[in-house]
């Protein structure tokens, strides 16, 4: 299941200096997501991190272009860690994925302006690309 | 007035000890009275005048209150040919007093090792949705994300494609059940929503069951966050109260009601099911089997609330819970 809420994707950004941060704590998970969007062709530079506070201070540092944000994380919650973001960057896009019933998520995932959520239940690399294609091209 | 004094007043309760003081002292026909260790009543408006003899009330090798025993009109001579008999029963009265207190502590024991048990539970139920959650359903998604990968490295036409497929439609399914499963042990949107979007999504998921009774949910007043503990033990309170109501009383409505009042957090659960025959005693309920209604009763006494219930034959059940308002959620209830 997925579901975007009509925020403002990325538009006439040069595709190669796309940086895509992924928040998850299961390295696994993580590293699927990094070769999927390392192969795609928008050549995603990936960067990783575990917990919402490496995430924050990714953000600061590095300024990705797009964030995908587990919500269960050790600590900071990626909710939270979401309207923190938001707060300092409001036109950055996070997309939520969650393992969590999506439904239960949604409303306050729009609340906080978020780009979208998906569950990663129904992920597949075909709907990420989708996904990632459609924050890139509008 | 000393510590075991103090402790044996409590438990036995005033109103006991002044029944017991006025059988004794018909039963021995002799000014009785209980008291602390030095002697001073524990009733405070009763007196034996000149004592005559006291035997210690122990618990646990402990003296924790004396019977004291005063003078009466009986001649002396009288008195002194009784002296022996009376110690004895003295001795044995003292003996009952002690063990109506050590049951009492025991009582208290019981209701405490209860609500550890349950919270032991709780605890456990939490680390398993937890590791179902974190692991097992993050390592299932990613071994749908990696078969997908590979399934795009092979391409369509590949020989073991379709079983790749397959294998990936098993792996969500069994992503979905697992996390079904974790939900049903704890719901995670209780620590981060609380408790009117879980019991929301509770009562969805409640009503996809084969016969599942109409269910009203109401909220008054402005929803606030409680401590985790109270949250927690309204949610179960709902769950135990609507799955006895479809289980056992096989209603067709539910009502659940939950208020958000200035001073406090009220509950009330209504069905129209088949409803049953409430004893007086409350305490019973154990032992006519009603252990789901033991258990909810226990949930809201160990977060400081209270638990009421009222049902007839044939005229359905309500569930009342009131817990006071804890004004600081963080602080622990």
């Amino acid at each position: 299941m997925q579901d975007t809420f009509g925020v403002a994707p990325l538009s006439g950004v040069p595709m190669q200096a796309l940086t895509v941060l992924v928040v998850d704590d299961h390295s696994v998970f993580r590293s699927c997501v990094r070769q999927l969007l390392e192969r795609s062709d928008h050549c995603w530079r990936v960067q990783e991190a575990q917990s919402a506070e490496e995430c924050l201070d990714l953000v600061h540092r590095e300024c990705p272009d797009l964030i995908l944000m587990d919500i269960n994380l050790p600590g900071q919650d990626g909710l939270t860690a979401t309207r923190e973001i938001l707060k300092h960057y409001p036109q950055l896009p996070i997309l939520i994925l969650t393992s969590l019933e999506v439904e239960e998520y949604e409303e306050e995932a729009k609340a906080l302006g978020a780009l979208g959520i998906i569950s990663k239940c129904d992920l597949s690399v075909r709907k990420l690309e989708d996904l990632m294609a459609g924050v890139v091209h509008g | 007035m000393a510590e075991g004094s103090d402790s044996f007043t409590a438990l036995v309760g005033l109103a006991n000890l002044e029944q017991l003081q006025q059988a004794f002292e018909e039963m021995c026909q002799l000014p009785v009275v209980f008291t602390d260790l030095d002697h001073h009543p524990l009733l405070t408006d009763t007196t034996v005048g000149p004592l005559r003899f006291s035997v210690p009330i122990e618990s646990n090798g402990q003296t924790i209150a004396r019977l004291a025993f005063g003078q009466s009109d009986v001649a002396p001579k009288v008195m002194r040919a009784v002296a022996a008999t009376l110690q004895t029963i003295a001795n044995l009265i003292a003996q009952q007093a002690a063990i109506a207190y050590q049951n009492k502590i025991l009582s208290q024991q019981m209701v405490h090792l209860s609500i550890g048990v349950t919270q032991a539970h709780e605890e456990e139920r939490h680390r398993i949705a937890r590791e179902l959650h974190d692991e097992i359903t993050q390592g299932l998604s990613s071994i749908g994300l990696g078969l997908d990968l590979v399934m795009m490295d092979l391409g369509g036409e590949h020989a073991v494609y379709s079983a790749l497929e397959q294998l990936q439609i098993q792996a969500t399914e069994l992503t979905r059940q697992i996390r079904r499963m974790s939900q049903d042990l704890r719901p995670p949107a209780l620590d981060n929503f609380g408790l009117v979007p879980s019991l929301r999504q509770y009562i969805k998921r409640f009503g996809q069951q084969k016969q599942a009774p109409t269910v009203v949910f109401q909220v008054e007043g402005e929803m606030y966050r409680q401590p985790p503990d109270i949250e927690l033990a309204i949610f179960r309170v709902v769950q135990e109260a609507m799955n006895n109501a479809y289980k056992h009383a096989r209603a067709h409505e539910i009502t659940v009601t939950l208020a958000f009042g200035e001073e406090s957090l009220d509950l009330s659960v209504v069905d129209n099911g088949r409803g049953f025959e409430l004893g007086e005693d409350l305490s019973l309920l154990a032992s006519e089997g009603h252990l789901g209604l033991i258990g909810m009763q226990e949930r809201m006494a160990a977060v400081g609330g209270r638990w009421q219930v009222e049902s007839n034959p044939q005229q359905g059940c309500q569930i009342l819970a009131h817990c006071p308002r804890v004004l600081d959620p963080s602080a622990p209830s």
